[in-house]
This record gives C-alpha cells, structure tokens and sequence, in this order.
C-alpha cells in the first residue's frame, strides 16, 4: 500500500501524528520513512495528548521539520489550528483526513449547511436539491460541498432517478 | 485581442504556463463589452451571493485593486476610459456604458458597492484577489459572474491548494506548489498571463456549479448534427498582478467562447483541437466534463475536416 502523504524529501526531520483512525496511513508512511533512514518522531495514539501538551512539543520542533498528520477531520482541523499557533507554516504541514472530511455538507443550489450524511448522496432539506457529496472541503465552513446530481432523464435515459 | 487560441502543441498537460504579460494591461475589452457587460451586472445584481464574497480584511487591498483596474483602463482605453484624481476625490467615466462616477477614495460610503465589487461591475473579467499570509495564498475576496464550474461562495477562505485539489495531477504531481512558489514570488515590475481551457456544451458564460441543472443537460444532448454549433471552445485568459501596497495577488479572469463551427474555419486550429482532444488523459478528460460528449465532437470534427475516422478506441 502505497503512502496516502508525499514526503518532504526537503526537510530535516519529519514529525508523525495520527489520532485511532489516522494511524493505518501514518503507519505506511513511517515505514517510507524508516527505509529512507530519514530523522523521525511519532506520537501515536494511545499517547492520551492535550491542546497543550500537543501545542508544546509542536513548537519545541526545530527549523526544517515537517508536519504529518492523519485522522478524523475535526481532529485534524484541532491540530492544524494548534500547529499554526506554534509558528509551522502552511509549507511545513501534509494532513490527511480519514472519514468524513468535515460535518456538514454545503448545498451547492441554495448555499445553506447541512449535517453530513456519511455517504455520498444527499438531498438537501432546504431547497430539496438532489446532492453528490464531493471531496471538496472548506475548512471555513466544516463543510464538503454537495454538487447538483443530474436525473437519468437530463442524462439522456428514460427513467428519472438521479444519478452519479 | 483575436480569440485567444490556447494549444501551442498536440498534446496538453498542465503546466506553469504563465509568461510576462506585454503590454502589461490586465483587461481586455472586446467587441462584446456591452453585451456581455449588460449581462453581468444582471447576474451581480440578481444573484449577489453567488457573483461576489469577500472577507472583512481584504477592504484595503480591494481599493488598491480599484485603483490598479481604473487606471489601466484609462491608460490602456483613453477613448472609453476616463480618470481624473484630485486630492481623495475621484472621477472614473465610462463612456461606453454612458456612467460617470465620483467617490472618494477609500471611504466605503461613497461607493455603491464594496470596491473589488463596484470596479469588476465595469469589465469583463471577474477578478480575484489572493491575499498572502504565512507563506500561503488565500482566496480571500472575489467578484465572479462567469465561473468555470467553480463557487466563491464555497471557495472563500480557501487556501490556493486546496482550491485545486479537484484539479487531477496538479496537487499529486507536485505542480500545484510548484505553481503556490511561482506566485508567492512574484513581484509588482509587471503582470503575468496564462491561458486555461475548457470545452462548454452550450453559449453560456455563467457556468457556475450552482446552476448545473440549467446547463449540465446539455452535456447530454450533444450529437456529432449539432457539436458544431453547440460546443463552444472556452478559453480563460487569466492574468497575475501583484499588489505593491497590500500582501495579495489580483487574479483576473476573462472569459471567450468561439463555437466549434468557427474554430474549424481558422486554419490548424480544428485539426489541432482533435489532436489535443483524442490525446488528453482520462482524469482530465472527466475534470473538464468533456466525457458524456467527447465522442459525437470527435466524429464532428472528422466530418468537418475531412480526417480520416479513428476506431473508437483508438482514439488517443
């Protein structure tokens, strides 16, 4: 399996965390690592971590490190809040989110949020559009945005369920 | 400018294709100004949420973009343009719309809109502005009534890679920060230009995903009869300025559609369009939207040049 991260083939030393769900793609990613004989710290995650606790050893990293971090997208989002804090700049920073990427989806038709519905249709209970769920995330908004789905018909076929 | 025709070779990857932009004018105003004018501001006006979003903090770098926009266009269109600036009073003119227009500079009272707003409502381009930050660049305000299947209204905040992660190969390759690098370096001595293309099922310009039902069908109904003049070349011209006075990047984008029963009359273009078309990628091909229509544009373009009739999967 190949590693979900690109390695920062620029950096000095390279820091891993994942939270319970993040660690099969960290776990990839190290062993790239570690064939590389690259300088490596994981903190996995039975390492029961605070804000704090966290926030400190981000920012006790040296100059060159770079950042990897794998999980659940509310933790993720915690973490890249935290690190930003800690002086790492965007550049220095490679996240994947595993699951859902974020708690809402934005309907693309009538701009209004909605809890995500763990798949990738919906419909929105707003304007009653009939919604894919893309992988296209904003942060701002915590959402992936639901993208208008074509009925069989538009599509050229004779019965009209929506599609894709 | 002539349309602006965006293959230079057979075959297209994306790249970093910007080049200096000589004369460094970001705007462009066509045959279809007005046409095209009368139609924007009906989109802003009708449908304000989905043609302009900015954030709070970008107000002074709108105004400097104003400024940048007014007076290209009274430099560069004296004939349809008018500037004059006395002291903080200012007095922009369009003669092609008829409008004369005094504000004072910087105070958000005395235009009718906020200023990214007001100035995009006088030219074809919608305009971006990229604020950077911490070695990153945000799309942090914006005015767009013609998008290529892309919402400000969703992409605000957003940083520049994660607006492109829909966009197959540029973030996996490497070339989106590539791309992030050359911009954040760029400095004010002149402007850039690229070109982005797509293929539109269709004469509209507003292509927003907001309104795909009203123009998504259309994917659907394309025939190798009627691709000639259903299916629409689309060209972006995009331009990159940096601002001197404010941490941020105006992005312009200026919209052209050529229907595929002209591009066939310019001699080189069709045969180079069918080349480009059976050779691009499958990630890329589906991006674009092109997939549900690839095949009848194909055939037409056979028909239309007299090239010899490809095995279907032999086709690129």
């Amino acid at each position: 399996m190949a590693s979900m991260f690109g390695i920062d083939d620029r950096a000095r030393h390279h820091l891993v965390l994942s939270d319970r769900q993040g660690w099969p793609a960290t776990r990839v990613l190290l062993r790239e690592l570690a064939d590389r004989g690259a300088s490596r710290t994981c903190l996995r995650p039975t390492q029961a971590r605070s804000d704090r606790d966290l926030a400190d050893r981000l920012g006790q990293q040296a100059i060159g490190t770079h950042l990897y971090v794998a999980g659940r997208a509310p933790w993720v989002a915690r973490v890249l809040r935290l690190a930003e804090g800690a002086g790492m700049l965007p550049s220095e920073v490679d996240a994947v989110r595993i699951g859902s990427p974020a708690s809402h989806v934005f309907c693309i038709v009538c701009h209004s949020l909605f809890a995500h519905p763990q798949h990738n249709a919906a419909c929105c209970p707003h304007c009653g559009a009939s919604l894919w769920v893309t992988d296209h995330c904003s942060d701002r908004l915590d959402a992936a945005m639901g993208a208008v789905r074509l009925t069989q018909a538009e599509r050229g076929h004779t019965d009209g369920q929506a599609v894709d | 400018m002539a349309f602006p025709f965006p293959f230079d070779s057979d075959a297209y990857h994306y790249s970093n294709n910007a080049v200096v932009l000589d004369p460094p004018c970001c705007f462009d105003v066509t045959g279809v100004y007005l046409p095209e004018m009368n139609h924007k501001r009906m989109l802003l006006e009708r449908y304000p949420d989905r043609t302009f979003q900015s954030l709070p903090h970008t107000l002074d770098a709108q105004w400097e973009a104003l400024g940048i926009v007014m007076r290209q266009l009274a430099t560069f269109y004296p004939n349809d343009f008018g500037l004059t600036v006395s002291g903080e009073t200012w007095t922009f003119e369009n003669r092609k719309l008829k409008e004369t227009h005094r504000f004072r500079f910087g105070d958000a009272a005395s235009l009718t809109a906020e200023p990214l707003n007001f100035i995009g409502s006088h030219v074809q381009e919608d305009l971006i502005l990229m604020m950077e930050r911490d070695g990153e660049l945000y799309l942090d305000a914006g005015q767009l009534a013609f998008p290529g299947n892309w919402s400000i209204a969703f992409d605000l905040g957003m940083p520049f890679l994660r607006i492109h992660e829909p966009v197959p190969v540029v973030n996996d390759s490497g070339l989106g920060r590539r791309v992030r690098k050359f911009l954040l370096g760029i400095g004010p001595e002149h402007p850039w230009c690229r070109l982005n293309w797509t293929l539109n099922a269709g004469s509209r310009l507003d292509t927003s995903p907001e309104t795909f039902a009203e123009w998504g069908p259309l994917r659907y109904q394309v025939t190798a009869a009627n691709a000639g003049e259903l299916v629409h070349l689309r060209v972006e011209s995009q331009t990159l300025l940096r601002l001197t006075g404010n941490p941020a990047i105006l992005f312009t984008i200026h919209t052209h559609l050529m229907p595929l029963q002209e591009v066939v009359q310019v001699p080189g273009w069709g045969e180079r369009l069918y080349r480009v078309l059976t050779s691009l990628s499958d990630p890329l091909t589906d991006y674009k939207g092109i997939r549900p229509y690839r095949e009848p544009v194909l055939t037409y373009l056979e028909l239309a040049l007299g090239l010899p009739p490809a095995e279907k999967g032999g086709r690129g």
